[in-house]
């Protein structure tokens, strides 16, 4: 399969698999595009799992880099001056709340078993899981249950403590 | 009897076993009421995780195209053919630039000197002598033809506002002895003899008024004569070649085909618009300010603004010159600041909707090799319209939606 196939095919996955893990769209945009600038640079044999082998990498090096933490800070603060006001109907406000308690507890999960979930349920297998991330196969499915059952462990933690706030109100 | 682990169960219902695998889960599955819960909870898990990750999912994509991504690559090799032409394009046109700039100094430099007060500057003879020995040059050397002019114009200035000084303190006998010489002249000099002779012939009071006048004509800005004009011309000639050199974008564009052109010339001239039309270009060459009126002549249309935020600056320029636009067409470029400070550029063109590809028409957020992102679009009024800057991709689409 040639790279511009996979870019047709698999860029929103990429783009949808870095937003996830990084939580900025438009910074995942700018990574997967960089990503596949360096898959034309290096012509990879499985350009699928190197793609977002590096993705990954990318993803991870944006979350050390203190100094892009501070100039998102402030992109932040910049869309919300540019963002024209929305209608602040209470839906919007719940699914909000909903996909802000998602991401907190998605980043509760060790590094390796977010990838590892994240690159599931973009449609990767056992296989190119374990060659992503570098671990056995026979471990991913260990990996995964644990992701599963500490994500929806953290999110129902959230929720019971959302409850208990309406109660106490 | 020993159950099956979470991950077993995992790797079970995502499918993942093997055949053999299968068959022994199952196997178990069939007699232990555990395992069946269990893995029932699994499933309950697995698709909670997945409800809940669905939850993160982005806004609209809008991927740029994979030509763009290719070139950001090619862009980055080292010894790239881009590069290899960047480096020594930038060279030839800072050196010409430089020389350019020196030729201008210098220029100045004599328009400036105090003429009179220099007691080793040659006579007025002397400078009708050195016009007299101008020779002709090839029309096509634009740059000598430039010098020439200015060689010329310079004599001429130099000649009447000498005499006009020494007609205050010499007799016109000395003055009359340079006649002959200005004479033997080719026709600019005969203009310049006229003069010499006005001076000789009339009363004092005529003579210096008149020649005050002349000096004074010979002294306005070079535009105010003709043969300023023509260096004037002939450095505008010069500059557009040099920004032609150093632009092949340029280039690109006047080698466009004659229809491009025509219809670009078209869409103007019905805006019967005598500036435009005078100029009967499709696409400037360069950048160049202008008012917000004209850039809306130059494109064919409304010029769309962004609302709310601080308009610095409003250029015209080439299409070619700017990545995603229509080469060949005039583009407008609205430069503006934000409350925070971030500097956005608007770039747009009007185009017939006969120019516009379907790949052109899906809007595309992009991260130019500058570091700025750009997002392009093109609406249903026939504009492409291109918002630069170095803020997030969701407040370019939020300020895209700005434009009116």
């Amino acid at each position: 399969m040639d790279l511009a196939q996979v870019y047709r095919e698999h860029y929103r996955s990429l783009v949808r698999f870095l937003y996830r893990r990084i939580g900025d769209q438009a910074r995942a945009e700018d990574l997967a595009q960089e990503a596949f600038v360096r898959a034309i640079e290096h012509e990879p044999a499985k350009p699928r799992a190197w793609l977002f082998t590096v993705a990954a990498n990318l993803a991870r090096d944006e979350g050390r880099r203190a100094s892009v933490r501070r100039r998102h800070l402030t992109l932040i603060k910049a869309e919300a001056e540019a963002r024209p006001p929305e209608p602040p109907p209470d839906v919007a406000l719940e699914r909000q709340e909903t996909v802000q308690q998602v991401r907190t507890a998605l980043a509760q999960l060790a590094e390796r078993d977010r990838e590892a979930l994240l690159l599931w349920e973009e449609g990767f297998s056992y296989g190119e899981i374990a060659d992503v991330l570098g671990l056995s196969r026979g471990s991913i499915g260990t990996t995964l249950a644990r992701a599963r059952v500490r994500l929806a462990a953290a999110f129902e933690g959230f929720e019971r403590e959302g409850s208990d706030e309406d109660v106490a109100y | 009897m020993s159950h099956i682990d979470d991950g077993t169960l995992h790797t079970f219902l995502d499918g993942e076993c093997t055949a053999r695998e299968r068959e022994q889960i199952e196997q178990h599955l069939s007699g232990c009421d555990v395992c069946r819960e269990r893995l029932e909870e699994a499933k309950a898990i697995g698709r909670s995780a997945s409800d809940l990750l669905a939850e993160l999912e982005p806004g609209p994509i809008h991927p740029p195209t994979w030509q763009e991504l290719e070139e950001r690559a090619l862009a980055r090799r080292p010894g790239s053919d881009r590069r290899r032409w960047i480096g020594p394009s930038l060279a030839w046109a800072a050196a010409i630039l430089v020389a350019f700039g020196l030729g201008w100094f210098s220029n100045s430099q004599l328009y400036q000197a105090p003429r009179f007060a220099d007691p080793s500057a040659p006579s007025a003879a002397d400078a009708a002598i050195a016009a007299d020995r101008i020779e002709p040059v090839p029309e096509s050397l634009e740059f000598r033809e430039r010098v020439a002019g200015e060689e010329e114009a310079e004599p001429i200035a130099q000649a009447v506002d000498r005499r006009t000084l020494v007609t205050e303190q010499q007799p016109t006998s000395e003055l009359a002895a340079d006649r002959p010489k200005a004479e033997a002249t080719e026709p600019a000099a005969a203009g310049r003899a006229a003069v010499a002779e006005g001076v000789t012939t009339e009363a004092d009071r005529e003579r210096v008024s008149g020649a005050v006048a002349a000096r004074d004509e010979a002294t306005q800005p070079p535009a105010e004569t003709p043969a300023a004009r023509q260096e004037e011309a002939a450095r505008r000639d010069l500059s557009e070649d040099v920004l032609k050199r150093t632009r092949p974008e340029a280039l690109a564009d006047e080698a466009r085909p004659q229809a491009d052109v025509d219809r670009g010339a078209q869409q103007r001239a019905n805006l019967q618009d005598p500036f435009v039309s005078a100029a009967g270009q499709a696409s400037p060459t360069a950048f160049f300010s202008v008012q917000p009126n004209d850039a809306a002549l130059w494109l064919g249309g409304e010029l769309r603004e962004i609302s709310e935020l601080q308009l610095v600056s409003v250029e015209v320029g080439p299409g070619g010159a700017v990545a995603g636009s229509q080469p060949g067409l005039p583009v407008a470029k609205l430069t503006y600041t934000d409350a925070a400070g971030h500097v956005l550029v608007l770039f747009q063109q009007l185009m017939r909707d006969s120019e516009v590809s379907a790949e052109d028409r899906e809007a595309a957020l992009v991260l130019e090799p500058s570091g700025m992102r750009a997002y392009r679009w093109h609406d249903d009024r026939g504009y492409r319209l291109i918002l630069m800057g170095t803020v997030s991709g969701d407040s370019l689409r939020a300020l895209a939606d700005r434009v009116n």
